[in-house]
C-alpha cells in the first residue's frame, strides 16, 4: 500500500517537471522494468559466455587457476552427490540457528517496540554491540562451546539475530495509530494486541530483517565451516582450494550461491503470502 | 442542558489542546440517554477531538468527561467507536474483525456462537454474502458497514462516529444514513449517539439534536433542538420549513464563526504590518 503511495507522489512529482526532464527518469524506469523479468537472465548467459572467453584466452599454463565454465560444470556434475550431502549438513547448523534467530528476534523485538523502558535497556546493545561483524564470534564460538555444529549454530544466530530484532523493534515502533486506536477502543489486551495488531502490522520490517538475516547466516555457516568442518558447503570450497582441485571449488561456489538463492526466493514466497493484505 | 436529568454521557468545562495551542477551551456538554447528538463544525473546531475525548483515546487538560456519572479514563467496550475510514484490521477477513470485538465485549460466549453473533450482525448491515473477505477487497461503504456491525455488536450503549460516511459516495452515504437510523430505531433501549460531520444536512437529517463548534479554538456556539418528528422521510423533511430554518440557522453560525476569524485574521495581519 506504501509503495503505491510513493510512487503516486512520484508521478505528481515529476507531473510539476518540464516534459525533457521527466524523459530520463522515464527511460530508466522502463530499462529497470523490462530488466526484473527474463532479462536478467539473459545477461547471466551472457556472463557465462564471456567466462567461456576469457578462459580460452588465459594462458595453459594458469588454466587449472581460471577453470572454463566447462570444466567447472564436469566438476559440478561429478561432485553432485557431494555437495548434495554438503548442503544437508550446512542445512543442520542454518535451519535451527535462523530459526532460532527469527523467534527470538521477533519476539523481543517486538517487545522492545512496544515497551518503553525494554527499548531503552536495549539501545546500548542494538548501536555496540549490533555492528559488530559478527564473523569475529566465530573462533571464540569454536573455542568456547562444544562441538562445531553447536558453535556454528551458535553464530548463525548471532549473525541473523541482529537484523531481525531491529527491524522487528522498528516496525513494532511504527505501528499506524490508526491501529492503536482502533485496538484501545476495542479494549484488546495487552496480549492480544500484540499478538493480534501489533505482529500483523509489523510484518513488512519483520520479513525484511528476515531477509538481511537469511543473507548473513549463509555467510556466519560459510565462514564457520571454513574454520572447522568436517562437511557442508563451506567445508567442501575450503577443502578443494587446499588440494588446488579449483574447477570443484568454483563449482562450489556456484553450487553454494544456487542454494542461498533458492532460500531467498522461497522466503520471498512465504513473505508474499503473508502480506497478502498490502496488495 | 436538554434535560434535568443527569445526562448519560458529559463534557464538563472541559480544556484540551497539544503543546501550547488549545484544541479546545473550556467546552461543556450533556447527552441525555438514547439521545442522537450532530457534532457540526469547521475543520480545527475540534469535533474529532470532542470524539476522542468521549472515547477515552484523549485524557483533557482540564475538567471531566463522563459516561452514566462514572468519569472517563479510557477506552471502553461501553463506548463503540467507528472511524471514516480504516475502522477494521487488513489482516483479517470482515467475520474475523467482528469476532475479535465480539470476543472481548461477550467473553463468555464460544468460538461458534461469537462466530454466529457476527454473521448476524453483518446480514443485519447487508453484508451477508461479504463476511469471508478481507476489508480490502471492499468497497468503502462496505466497510463502513462492517465497521458499523463491529460497533453494534459489542452492544455499547454509545455509539461515537466519527465522520463515519465522510470518505463515501452520495449514493452509499444515502444508503448507511438509513441504515444507521433503522438499526438506532430498532434496538431497545436506544443508543446514545454521537455523530461527527461537516455535513448540515446530515447533520439535521440524523439527529436529535444539533451541536455546532467554532473553530480555533474549539468552543460550541450553537446548541439546537431538531423539531422534527420521526420517521423523516428525506424527501419530504427536505422540503419541511422547519428543516430548512434550521440549516439556515446552522449554516449562518458556521458563516459567522468563519468571517469572525477572518477579520481576526486580518488583524493580526495588520498589526504585524503586512
Amino acid at each position: 500500500m506504501s509503495q503505491v503511495r510513493v510512487s503516486g507522489l512520484a508521478s505528481l512529482a515529476f507531473a510539476d517537471l518540464p516534459a525533457s526532464a521527466s524523459r530520463p527518469a522515464q527511460t530508466t524506469r522502463r530499462l529497470t522494468a523490462r530488466l526484473s523479468g527474463k532479462e536478467g537472465w539473459c545477461l547471466l548467459v551472457g556472463l557465462l559466455l564471456l567466462w567461456q572467453l576469457v578462459a580460452w584466452v588465459v594462458p595453459a599454463r594458469n588454466r587449472f587457476l581460471f577453470p572454463s565454465p566447462l570444466l567447472t560444470a564436469q566438476a559440478l556434475w561429478a561432485s553432485l552427490f557431494e555437495l548434495g550431502k554438503g548442503t544437508l549438513s550446512s542445512f543442520i547448523i542454518l535451519i535451527p540457528g535462523y530459526a532460532a534467530a527469527v523467534v527470538a528476534g521477533v519476539v523481543l523485538g517486538i517487545l522492545a517496540g512496544t515497551t518503553r523502558w525494554l527499548e531503552r535497556l536495549t539501545v546500548p546493545f542494538t548501536r555496540v554491540v549490533a555492528p559488530v561483524p559478527p564473523t569475529v564470534y566465530v573462533p571464540y564460538a569454536i573455542a568456547l562451546l562444544p562441538g562445531f555444529r553447536s558453535a556454528a549454530i551458535a553464530v548463525v544466530f548471532i549473525g541473523a539475530f541482529w537484523p531481525i530484532f531491529v527491524n522487528a523493534t522498528a516496525g513494532a515502533a511504527s505501528v499506524p495509530q490508526r491501529l492503536r486506536d482502533n485496538a484501545r477502543v476495542l479494549g484488546l489486551g495487552k496480549a492480544e494486541y500484540l499478538r493480534r495488531v501489533v505482529f500483523p502490522s509489523s510484518l513488512t520490517h519483520i520479513f525484511s530483517g528476515m531477509s538481511v538475516g537469511l543473507a548473513m547466516s549463509f555467510i556466519m555457516l560459510t565462514v564457520a565451516e571454513l574454520f572447522g568442518a568436517n562437511a557442508g558447503l563451506g567445508r567442501f570450497v575450503q577443502f578443494y582450494a587446499d588440494f588446488a582441485d579449483y574447477p570443484r571449488m568454483v563449482a562450489g561456489i556456484l553450487f553454494t550461491g544456487a542454494v542461498t538463492f533458492v532460500c531467498m526466493r522461497a522466503l520471498d514466497r512465504v513473505r508474499r503470502r503473508a502480506l497478502f493484505w498490502q496488495r | 442542558m436538554g434535560s434535568a436529568a443527569q445526562p448519560a454521557l458529559e463534557l464538563d468545562s472541559v480544556s484540551f489542546g497539544y503543546g501550547t495551542g488549545a484544541v479546545l477551551a473550556d467546552l461543556s456538554l450533556g447527552l441525555r440517554e438514547g439521545e442522537f447528538v450532530s457534532l457540526l463544525g469547521p475543520s480545527g473546531s475540534g469535533k474529532s477531538t470532542v470524539l476522542r475525548l468521549l472515547a477515552g483515546l484523549e485524557i483533557p487538560q482540564r475538567g471531566h468527561i463522563r459516561h452514566r456519572g462514572k468519569p472517563v479514563t479510557g477506552p471502553g467496550i461501553d463506548r463503540g467507536v467507528v472511524f471514516q475510514d480504516y475502522s477494521l484490521f487488513p489482516w483479517m477477513t470482515l467475520t474475523e474483525n467482528v469476532v475479535l470485538a465480539i470476543g472481548k465485549a461477550h467473553p463468555q460466549l464460544d468460538r461458534k456462537q461469537r462466530r454466529e453473533l457476527a454473521e448476524e450482525y453483518l446480514e443485519l448491515v447487508g453484508l451477508a454474502d461479504a463476511h469471508g473477505k478481507y476489508p480490502q477487497e471492499l468497497s468503502g461503504g462496505m466497510c463502513q458497514r462492517g465497521a458499523i456491525a463491529r460497533a453494534l455488536a459489542m452492544g455499547a450503549p454509545v455509539l461515537l462516529m466519527d465522520e463515519p460516511f465522510g470518505a463515501l459516495d452520495p449514493v452509499n452515504r444515502t444508503r448507511l444514513q438509513d441504515l444507521l437510523l433503522e438499526v438506532w430505531n430498532s434496538s431497545r433501549p436506544a443508543r446514545t449517539i454521537v455523530f461527527v460531520t461537516h455535513d448540515v444536512d446530515e447533520a439535521i437529517l440524523l439527529a436529535d439534536r444539533v451541536v455546532v463548534l467554532g473553530a480555533c479554538p474549539g468552543r460550541i456556539i450553537a446548541d439546537l433542538d431538531v423539531p422534527i418528528p420521526r420517521p423523516r422521510p428525506r424527501r419530504q423533511t427536505y422540503l419541511l420549513p422547519e428543516f430548512q430554518d434550521l440549516r439556515k440557522a446552522v449554516t449562518e453560525y458556521l458563516q459567522g464563526d468563519m468571517l469572525q476569524r477572518l477579520s481576526a485574521a486580518d488583524t493580526v495581519a495588520e498589526a504585524e504590518g503586512i
